[in-house]
């Protein structure tokens, strides 16, 4: 379960940012900024490495003393970042990914629905009810 | 193959609600290509991310090019692009023998001069699905015997 | 060791530390000037051999690090340059004593040492000695480097020969264990004869003898000495000794694959031409790789043999490798916590060698390790370094934001809480230098345009943490600069709540220090531009406007050509959208005066939740001098296209740009250029101004209308009550109240257009007394007196027509006094009442709206042709006064008169006269209507010209204008009881038949009888018995030729009872022929026919003439007919004498 959840369009400002709990808000925006250094590194090795690279789930992108910060970039250059807790161990692979792939899903539903104009912030309420299944719950 | 049919026949009524609305306004023909280009461009944005959704990254512009030409136009028109040529400097042409949506309208020159009409969607199909891939491109088309056609993509090179 | 050294780079363990340091007090700037000098001899070659040394130098270096010395060569200081001043001999003693000291500070590891001295002289100057160098003062010392150079040849001897010593020490003897400070006690009391201690000792002594080859310059010694080392101390698992000769390992090999060095741009290292020579003879492909058994080195370390030499390339590592082995050796620091310092040290180095590798993401991994790296109890400066550190590093693989990140924590560092004074400069340097990390960049116009770069939020709390920082710095001029930054283009990502806020903090700041337009310079030589309020409050229009109508100037016709504005041409093309700059070069079509109020209006949107207020708020304009009055405004919260009017007068004649507008807002003062703000349409912003005018102030001595003007030109009006017919003047005062001379005035009318028929014209005045006044100067005036008269048609034309058939007489006819006249009734006044109220004649109000136009110049204005209108608009409300209903003709007795029969109607509430020139008043009550007559000429028609465009039917108008204003030349109308008195004008009232019966007949009859001309009332005496001569005289004044006529005389009686004699054949007798025979007669020409007549008896008697009939009778109307009877009264004649 996540604890921070962004979506970032291609010009590298955020669409969407949600995290648990809300009060540290800028924190993550911060996490997830800095993150974005990485993002963009790997990103642009993709031609240079081998052709295994070329999936859009990158992977854990760094780690920090309490959370693990993993990315997946689209074709269409979006960018997702999920933030999780460094505690949280029993969170596989497999499951982040299970995690992207529901968000970009999402995503492009909202990317197809005429109400929305690429480039605004998202304010669809299937994504919010997408990104708040994933999210870690607050207490 | 009527869902083929059912896309062809919604463009058509498209373009003709466009003009029409365009008569009762003063819009000169101009603006109604810009209009139907636009509409294209939307629609080829949401295509985009939809297509995109399971494919791999792409290495390099000629990736993204043939993307295009193959997957892209098969899920749209349902066949590919017969030719794609390139100088390698960004300019692409795309060569359509059969092109879908002007195949009812003649097989020859005749109505050459509504070609244009016909191909502005498709157009801003193209433009807006490299857009959301990231390359900014402006797409021309041109017809000189029907249904064949060229579609011009000149891509806006970022220095 | 308790300081790392961030600077410190893989090619540093190559170089020997020398320490610079002043004995005693030496003034700063000396002391680094000599520093500077000593600094340049990095890199020396060595005289008797080819190989290359490196010096380090520093001027501070705490003595502990010194401790570490052994561990890795290039920590302990080997030389030291001491450097002193010394006035006087007799402080000789003294300064060699201290240096001494200094000396035993690092006597364990010093190889060599030296003093320099400045400023004595004399004879202990003149000593001669290696150690210490004299000279005079810091300027006068061309030696200096070459004794450092001296200085270093010698440390290199000693390292040199420490090398030997340790290479040739063999494992037979005793090798001492060499040792890190925490080690030391670990290793007490240990069993010095196991092997486990002998490997540890010579593992660990290989790795030292590694260093110190590495030092001399001997790269592929140290490698070879390195790989032994790490073979050793891995079997013994001494992991701090291995990571350090694995880091030795990767220094060597990054030295030898990176000649330029890593440390980036700051200290390039001159590649070393030999070390590059040599290296290029070593790479061949296909050597293989061979590790050279150390007993095969010789002293001099160059095997002669190319095989070993091939091998010996190969120890080097792969660039891969290297990053390997340093992960390898921090992974071996990080096991020791004393070893922090070198753990970090390492990372950075490593870094740096990635980075040149360009693989970042490696190198962040490293970075993100040297984070956490505990160093123990750090000071805060040094954990500002730290950061700082980081963030460079950051910065070198390409990780900006990260490296902003931590840029922004040094920055926080600097003012902690415990720092007993916040470096608040410090600070705010470092939170500057973060903004380009996070696409801040502090020029408002690259937020105008497009969608919003970088993180809103943690821009805003960024910027929000500049504003602190600079307040604290005690420079509120930039907190305001910054908290209007924020405010300008954060507004979008603001909360209420925080708009709020934002807005009062900036009210605060600015009320000790208001902001503006300038450039903030900082020191160092960073600019701010100045952030205009584009969006406190957002305009969205422009629009000049016109002056008010009677200010417009108007150009005199002719000089038209420049004035049209010109079309923008209009381009498009479906991809490209429309140009709008082409709008705002758009020349206006009006122009402004100089002097003159001129007005643009804004329509502005204010954004914010509350009420904004705005003062001094006025425009920017360029080109002629324009005088900008500024207006202050509360805008209520979030309101809509709220329209502000800004005034000013131009000053000088020329073009006017208005560019933009100032406004001071929450007491920040912004200069908004319309060219950057893309949102704001406008219809033209250049105008020109014309030359002053002059400015009239118009007053009437009528009260003014209450009308609305029929169209918004008047500027004013007035409004009168007339009765048909009436005059009243009216006095038009001008006053100049401009500061021009009124050189030129001119009027004209205009009726509005009206289907009213109007007779005659309604206003006249003569402009020549008023322009007698001229020039007229400021704050005088003239006045000119207008009158207005009006004549409107208040009858219906088809009343009239039916009356005068009934009436049954015949224009020949009889005179008025005849008894067969019918007397006819008054007009029943129900006919009138009878038509359907809308015509309703009586109460009916004709309006008739006229404007008077002034066109008045001076001046400037005047020069140019230009003139400045004012209108006035003239209501007139009619009241009908007479009506004429019935016009109907008599003949007079002459036949070049006529009677008008009129019936008058007073339809006023008023009594009324009316009076015509010859004859007596006519009182008429109100309603009432009554006949009367007047003799009037009859005319001819032909006199009125006719214009050969006119049609037929403005033929017809004119000629009865000109009938009517004969006839009413004869008529005027009083109104005793009202004091007013006016015409009435039969114009429009006569029609075709009165006409015919008005027109003079072309044909002229004269009848002379005894030569005397008769006519209706003459009566001509003759006597009886005597011939009386008749003479009818034919003038054909028609434009056709008349005749053939034949003409009968006959002769009769009238009895005056409508019986008429004509049985007169014994009393009057014809001489000759009673007919008279007329040829043609052409026009213009007459023609005359003599006759005569004998009357027998006494009496009256009337001669007619009557016509025979005749064919040309029926082509020409039959009044031309009309011949006058000819009245003889026969007398007596008187009694002749005798008979």
């Amino acid at each position: 379960m996540a604890v921070c959840v962004a979506v970032i369009a291609k010009e590298n400002y955020p669409l969407y940012i949600r995290s648990v709990p809300t009060q540290n808000e800028l924190k993550f925006h911060y996490t997830v900024h800095t993150s974005l250094d990485v993002v963009e590194e790997k990103v642009s090795a993709v031609g240079k490495a081998l052709a295994d690279q070329r999936e859009l789930y990158l992977g854990l992108l760094y780690p920090t003393e309490d959370y693990k910060v993993y990315g997946y970039v689209t074709n269409s250059k979006v960018k997702f970042v999920i933030v999780v807790d460094s505690s949280n161990t029993s969170l596989r692979d497999n499951e982040i990914r299970s995690m992207f792939r529901k968000l970009h899903n999402s995503f492009t539903d909202v990317m197809c629905n005429p109400f929305y104009n690429p480039g605004d912030a998202i304010q669809s309420r299937a994504f919010d009810s997408v990104v708040s299944g994933m999210m870690v719950q607050a207490c | 193959m009527a869902d083929e049919a059912l896309f062809q026949f919604l463009h058509n009524e498209v373009i003709q609600y466009v003009y029409k609305s365009a008569e009762n306004g003063e819009m000169e023909n101009g603006r109604c290509v810009s209009k139907l280009e636009h509409l294209g461009f939307r629609v080829g944005q949401g295509l985009i991310e939809r297509f995109t959704k399971d494919t791999s990254r792409f290495k390099d512009e000629l990736d993204v090019m043939k993307f295009i030409c193959k997957d892209y136009w098969t899920s749209v028109f349902k066949k590919q692009i017969d030719n794609l040529r390139t100088n390698h400097q960004g300019i692409y042409v795309l060569q359509d023998n059969k092109f879908r949506l002007l195949t009812q309208l003649s097989s020859g020159k005749q109505y050459l001069e509504h070609a244009p009409k016909y191909l502005a969607f498709a157009c801003g199909l193209v433009r807006g699905g490299l857009s959301n891939l990231g390359v900014r491109s402006i797409v021309t088309a041109e017809v000189s015997v029907m249904p064949a056609c060229d579609i011009r993509i000149m891509i806006k090179q970022v220095n | 060791m308790s300081i790392p050294d961030y600077m410190q780079c893989a090619e540093d363990h190559q170089s020997v530390l020398v320490v610079v340091q002043p004995v005693g007090i030496v003034p700063e700037d000396q002391f680094f000037r000599i520093y500077k000098r000593i600094s340049s001899v990095c890199q020396q070659s060595i005289r008797s051999s080819q190989r290359l040394l490196y010096i380090r130098y520093r001027h501070h270096y705490p003595p502990e690090n010194n401790e570490w010395g052994d561990f890795q060569t290039h920590r302990k200081v080997v030389g030291l340059i001491a450097i002193t001043t010394c006035a006087s001999a007799k402080e000789w003693p003294q300064t060699s004593e201290r240096f001494h000291g200094q000396k035993e500070v690092f006597g364990s590891t010093l190889y060599d040492s030296r003093l320099l001295v400045f400023g004595l002289q004399g004879e202990i100057a003149e000593q001669h000695r290696t150690d210490v160098a004299f000279y005079p003062d810091c300027d006068s010392c061309p030696d200096l480097e070459r004794r450092v150079e001296d200085f270093v040849e010698s440390i290199f001897i000693v390292l040199e020969s420490k090398r030997l010593d340790r290479t040739t020490d063999k494992s037979g003897d005793k090798i001492p264990l060499l040792c890190v400070p925490f080690e030391k006690k670990d290793f007490v009391g240990l069993d010095t004869d196991s092997r486990h201690y002998k490997k540890r000792c010579q593992g660990r002594m290989r790795k030292h003898v590694g260093d110190l080859c590495l030092q001399a310059g001997m790269l592929q010694d140290a490698l070879v000495h390195y790989h032994m080392a790490v073979e050793l101390l891995r079997s013994v698992n001494d992991f701090l000794w291995l990571g350090a000769a694995l880091e030795g390992l990767c220094s060597a090999s990054v030295i030898f694959h990176y000649p330029g060095g890593t440390a980036g741009k700051r200290a390039a290292r001159k590649p070393s031409i030999s070390q590059a020579a040599d290296s290029g003879k070593r790479h061949r492909p296909g050597a293989q790789e061979l590790l050279i058994d150390p007993g095969a080195l010789t002293t001099n370390g160059i095997n002669a043999d190319t095989s070993s030499e091939i091998g010996r390339a190969k120890n080097c590592l792969s660039p891969e490798d290297i990053i390997e082995k340093y992960k390898e050796a921090i992974s071996y620091y990080g096991k020791y916590k004393n070893a922090g310092v070198i753990e970090l040290e390492a990372c950075v180095k490593a870094v740096r060698v990635l980075a040149i590798q360009k693989r970042a993401m490696e190198a962040s991994e490293f970075l993100q390790n040297a984070v956490y790296i505990n160093l123990g109890q750090l000071s805060e400066e040094e954990k500002i370094q730290r950061y700082s550190v980081l963030s460079e590093l950051y910065d070198l693989i390409g990780f900006h934001r990260k490296s902003a990140f931590f840029k922004r924590v040094a920055a926080m560092q600097c003012v902690a809480p415990t720092i007993p004074e916040p470096g608040w400069r410090a600070c705010y340097k470092l939170l500057l230098e973060t903004l380009p990390g996070y696409c801040l960049s502090l020029d408002p116009k690259d937020f105008s345009k497009g969608t919003h770069h970088g993180w809103a939020a943690v821009q805003m709390r960024l910027l929000h943490e500049l504003v602190y920082a600079s307040r604290r710095m005690g420079n509120p001029g930039l907190s305001v600069r910054h908290l209007s930054f924020l405010l300008q283009t954060m507004l979008d990502f603001l909360s209420d709540q925080e708009k709020k806020e934002v807005t009062q903090s900036l009210e605060n700041y600015t009320s000790k220090c208001p902001g503006g337009m300038e450039v903030i310079t900082l020191p160092d030589g960073l600019k701010f531009p100045p952030v205009p309020f584009t969006k406190l409050p957002i305009v969205r229009f422009v629009k000049l406007l016109n002056l008010p109508v009677s200010l417009r100037p108007h150009k005199v016709k002719g000089l038209l050509g420049e004035n049209m504005s010109s079309k923008s041409p209009f381009i498009y093309s479906p991809i490209i959208l429309h140009n709008r700059g082409d709008e705002r070069c758009k020349k206006i079509d009006f122009q402004w005066v100089q002097g003159a109020v001129c007005e643009v209006q804004l329509m502005v949107y204010n954004p914010m939740p509350f009420e904004l207020r705005v003062e001094n708020m006025g425009l920017l304009t360029s080109g002629a001098e324009f005088e900008s009055l500024p207006a202050a405004l509360a805008l209520p919260a979030e309101s809509g296209l709220y329209p502000v009017t800004l005034v000013g007068v131009p000053r000088t004649v020329g073009s006017i740009t208005v560019n933009g507008y100032h406004t001071s807002v929450f007491g920040v003062n912004s200069d908004c250029l319309l060219e950057g703000l893309p949102g704001v349409k406008t219809g033209g912003c250049m105008v020109e101004v014309v030359p002053s005018l002059p400015r009239l102030l118009l007053s009437t001595s009528l009260p003014r209308s209450p009308h609305v003007a029929a169209s918004e030109d008047i500027s004013s009006s007035v409004a009168l009550q007339l009765f048909n017919g009436e005059t009243q003047t009216l006095t038009v005062t001008l006053d100049n109240i401009g500061t021009e001379t009124l050189e030129t005035l001119e009027l004209s009318s205009k009726i509005i257009s009206t289907k009213e028929k109007l007779l005659g014209d309604i206003l006249n005045w003569d402009i020549q007394e008023a322009q007698s006044h001229l020039p007229l100067l400021p704050g005088c005036s003239l006045s000119l007196t207008v009158n207005i008269r009006v004549k409107l048609d208040f009858s219906g034309q088809e009343n009239l027509l039916p009356d005068l058939s009934d009436d049954g007489i015949s224009v020949t006819g009889l005179p008025i006094s005849s008894p067969l006249r019918q007397v006819l009734k008054p007009r029943p006044e129900s006919k009138a009442l009878s038509a359907d109220p809308g015509k309703n004649e009586h109460t009916h109000f004709k309006t008739l709206e006229a404007v008077m136009t002034f066109k008045y110049s001076g001046g400037g204005g005047h020069v140019e042709g230009f003139y400045r209108e004012l209108c006035l608009g003239i209501h007139v409300d009619v009241e009908p006064s007479v009506f004429f209903t019935r016009v109907s003709t008599l003949p007079a007795t002459s036949m070049r008169q006529c009677h008008l029969l009129l019936d008058v109607f007073n339809s006023t509430e008023h009594e009324l006269t009316i009076n015509a020139k010859n004859n007596q008043d006519l009182l008429l009550y109100a309603s009432e209507c009554q006949r009367m007559a007047i003799q009037v000429d009859k005319f001819e028609f032909e006199s009125v010209c006719v214009q050969p465009e006119q049609s037929q039917q403005q033929w017809e108008t004119e000629r009865q204008q000109a009938q009517g204003s004969l006839i009413n030349s004869t008529l005027s109308i009083l109104h005793p009881s009202l004091q007013r008195e006016g015409e009435a004008s039969v114009e429009g009232v006569l029609n075709q038949l009165v006409l015919d019966h008005l027109q003079l007949a072309p044909l002229q009859w004269d009848v002379l009888v005894n030569g005397k001309q008769c006519d209706c009332d003459i009566v001509t005496d003759c006597r009886v018995g005597d011939p009386v001569s008749l003479e009818v005289k034919l003038t054909n004044h028609s434009k056709k030729e008349v005749g053939p006529l034949a003409l009968t005389l006959v002769a009769f009686q009238d009895y005056q009872n409508g019986i008429q004699n004509h049985d007169l054949q014994d009393a009057v007798t014809f001489i000759g022929s009673n007919t008279f025979y007329i040829d043609k007669v052409n026009p213009t020409f007459s023609s005359t026919c003599t006759g005569a007549l004998l009357f027998l008896y006494t009496g009256d008697f009337y001669l007619s003439i009557k016509f025979q009939d005749d064919s040309t009778r029926r082509d020409l109307p039959p009044a031309f007919f009309g011949l006058p009877t000819v009245h003889i009264r026969a007398l007596e004649s008187p009694i002749e004498n005798g008979a």
